[in-house]
């Protein structure tokens, strides 16, 4: 680890890159983004001893940038009221299914062929992180804290001041317009 | 009887396994509704994508050796 003064070195190396990309999934804009990173790194440098000690250093270093996360994320719900409403599911919803809660005949979902070791490459993330991207922003919030900073159910309804029925909302949400998402960017809009 | 909208409702909010009558009702829909399992297959898929990334991203947070 580097010596706590070298600021400048831990700046320009790989670990501000990739500290910047998971800030990014949960702060807007950019600049929000870097400020938690620099606190993160100003803390990272201040205990600099410590983490040449710690079992896993890089989940010290995780560790210490979700908090910074959190704050900020803390500091801009907790007034905010829960803006996106129960019709945004529902519309969802009304086009996935009919009345009788049976899947809509054109968005049947699609068998993907393709083995999922074939999916982990970095062109297929691309894809699923732009549809990450078009969920709506709470959403899109709710479910980057669960699936990237790995953040319990409960921390996610105290950070962004929601209720339990709000989180399994965002969450279903989420998961449903992705799939139909990545359905039709990566599969060609196959159906069954 | 459980529906497709209520299947998937609940396998999207985690809470298909919450309870056990839950947990049959929703075995029982997807080995009756081809689709519902298709979509099930999908999402297992996408999560162990996007938990593969993460778990990529985490190995970068590495810190700088002296």
């Amino acid at each position: 680890m580097t010596a706590p003064s070298d600021l400048k070195g831990l700046i320009s190396s790989n670990l501000r890159s990739a500290m910047l990309r998971f800030a990014r999934l949960h702060l807007h804009p950019l600049e929000e983004a870097e400020d938690a990173v620099q606190d993160a790194l100003i803390v990272l440098c201040e205990c600099a001893d410590r983490i040449q000690t710690t079992a896993d250093p890089k989940r010290y270093v995780f560790g210490v940038l979700k908090n910074k996360i959190t704050d900020r994320l803390r500091r801009k719900y907790r007034h905010a009221a829960y803006s996106q409403g129960k019709n945004d599911d529902e519309e969802l919803d009304a086009l996935l299914f009919d009345e009788s809660g049976h899947w809509a005949e054109d968005t049947t979902p699609a068998h993907w062929n393709t083995p999922e070791n074939q999916l982990r490459n970095d062109q297929f993330f691309a894809v699923v992180d732009a549809c990450i991207n078009h969920l709506p922003s709470k959403t899109a919030q709710v479910f980057s804290m669960k699936e990237f900073l790995e953040f319990e159910t409960e921390e996610i309804c105290e950070t962004l001041g929601l209720t339990k029925s709000d989180y399994w909302q965002c969450m279903s949400r989420a998961r449903k317009q992705l799939q139909v998402c990545v359905n039709k960017q990566w599969f060609d809009g196959a159906t069954l | 009887m459980m529906n497709c909208r209520e299947y998937i409702n609940l396998l999207t909010s985690d809470r298909l396994s919450q309870a056990l009558t839950t947990r049959v009702e929703g075995a029982l829909h997807r080995l009756i509704c081809r689709n519902c399992r298709t979509f099930t297959r999908n999402d297992e898929k996408l999560r162990a994508v996007i938990h593969e990334h993460q778990t990529k991203m985490l190995d970068a947070l590495k810190p700088p050796d002296n």
